[in-house]
């Protein structure tokens, strides 16, 4: 289970990883961002 | 070896040095490139990132930041007392976060000291727009020129060797209707030789010279006589920056004779 | 994208003074198009930002600024 934003509602969506043709349930937008992880993330500045 | 010293601003210095070779103050010109060590943000801790940019770019553009350093405080990660894993003798931390309109600057770094606060606090670093948000913290190491650009405290460092202009005296009337056609208070006659008012402008004479197809002035270059110029990025006055490249060129020579001298 | 922090050539700091460079010339442009004669020309302004190597120069001369475009997505 991966948590999405949807692209227009701006609504976080969870969807199941068998899901096929994502839509939103609120707006019925199909545009969606990933969501980041609430871990810290490590870079080399270069 | 004479040196007068021409011109001493805060970040820029334009110093005149007599009676030496140009390997000399290439050697100098070097070390101010690839062998000055100073501070430059290494590794970024990212908690959150809504902004625009990505993690990477925003990583990149905080180690180009220049950090005042102080030499005399600190040592090089590898070479530190705590063995690379990084302790106040050797890493500096800063802390960053912003909600909400506005540009986010270099000033927004936070040090966990107030002596390593940054002085160049104007450099925007990404634009946020509603409610995007940035927190990140950063840890700064000192480092070299020669493993990457964001470590070359000195920039664009020169040297131009004195020009001699001098002319066929026999032409001296030619000469002196050359001179009509060159831009007012460039040059002016001294016995047989022209003097500029001001060295960088050397190329104006010579593209007049070529476009007036002139072969009674001649134009060489004195290899004794330097005008050597730099700036720094702000990590350094420009002051403390060439002394301590002559140090650091002054300790590999001094190495290398210590080495020497145990050889039979 | 955003104003390159350093310049690519000589690696000058040029970020900083940019959004002033931006100010000033916004004022040259609105007096040229009122007919009047302008406090400064865009020479002067890159000059008094201290700006000598043309290497710099370019860097603020020919820079969009394209943030705005890529903000409603993060």
């Amino acid at each position: 289970m991966t948590g999405y934003k949807c692209g227009l509602c701006k609504k976080s969506v969870k969807f199941d990883v068998k899901n096929i043709g994502m839509q939103c349930p609120y707006c019925g937008s199909k545009i969606f961002y990933k969501e980041r992880p609430t871990i810290a993330k490590r870079i080399k500045s270069k | 070896m004479k040196v007068d010293v021409k011109e001493l601003k805060p970040k820029k210095a334009i110093i005149q040095i007599e009676d030496i070779k140009p390997y000399f103050v290439n050697a100098l010109r070097r070390i101010m490139i690839s062998e000055l060590p100073k501070l430059a943000v290494n590794e970024v801790v990212i908690y959150d990132n809504t902004s625009a940019l990505f993690d990477e770019i925003i990583s990149h553009r905080l180690g180009l930041v220049p950090i005042p350093t102080d030499l005399s405080l600190l040592l090089f990660k590898n070479e530190c007392v705590c063995k690379g894993k990084g302790c106040p003798n050797c890493t500096v931390r800063y802390t960053l976060s912003k909600e909400g309109e506005g540009s986010v600057y270099s000033g927004d770094l936070l040090p966990a000291e107030k002596s390593w606060a940054i002085k160049e606090d104007k450099i925007p670093i990404v634009e946020l727009y509603g409610d995007q948000r940035l927190i990140l913290e950063v840890e700064a190491v000192l480092g070299r020129g020669r493993d990457h650009a964001k470590w070359q405290a000195i920039q664009a460092p020169a040297y131009r060797m004195e020009p001699i202009i001098e002319f066929d005296k026999t032409k001296l009337d030619d000469v002196k209707e050359f001179i009509t056609k060159l831009p007012e208070n460039l040059v002016s006659i001294k016995g047989n030789k022209l003097v500029l008012k001001d060295v960088t402008k050397l190329p104006i004479i010579e593209s007049y010279i070529s476009k007036e197809n002139i072969d009674y002035i001649t134009i060489e270059r004195d290899p004794t006589k330097f005008l050597f110029h730099f700036e720094t990025d702000g990590s350094f006055t420009a002051k403390d920056a060439i002394l301590e490249s002559v140090n650091i060129l002054q300790k590999k020579y001094e190495e290398l004779g210590k080495l020497l001298k145990n050889l039979k | 994208m955003i104003i390159p922090v350093r310049c690519f050539t000589c690696g000058k700091v040029i970020s900083d003074v940019y959004e002033d460079y931006k100010k000033r010339y916004e004022d040259y442009k609105k007096a040229i198009s009122a007919g009047e004669k302008p406090k400064e020309t865009p020479k002067q302004i890159l000059d008094n930002l201290g700006l000598d190597r043309y290497c710099c120069r370019r860097m603020v001369l020919t820079h969009v600024d394209l943030i705005g475009e890529a903000a409603p997505y993060e």
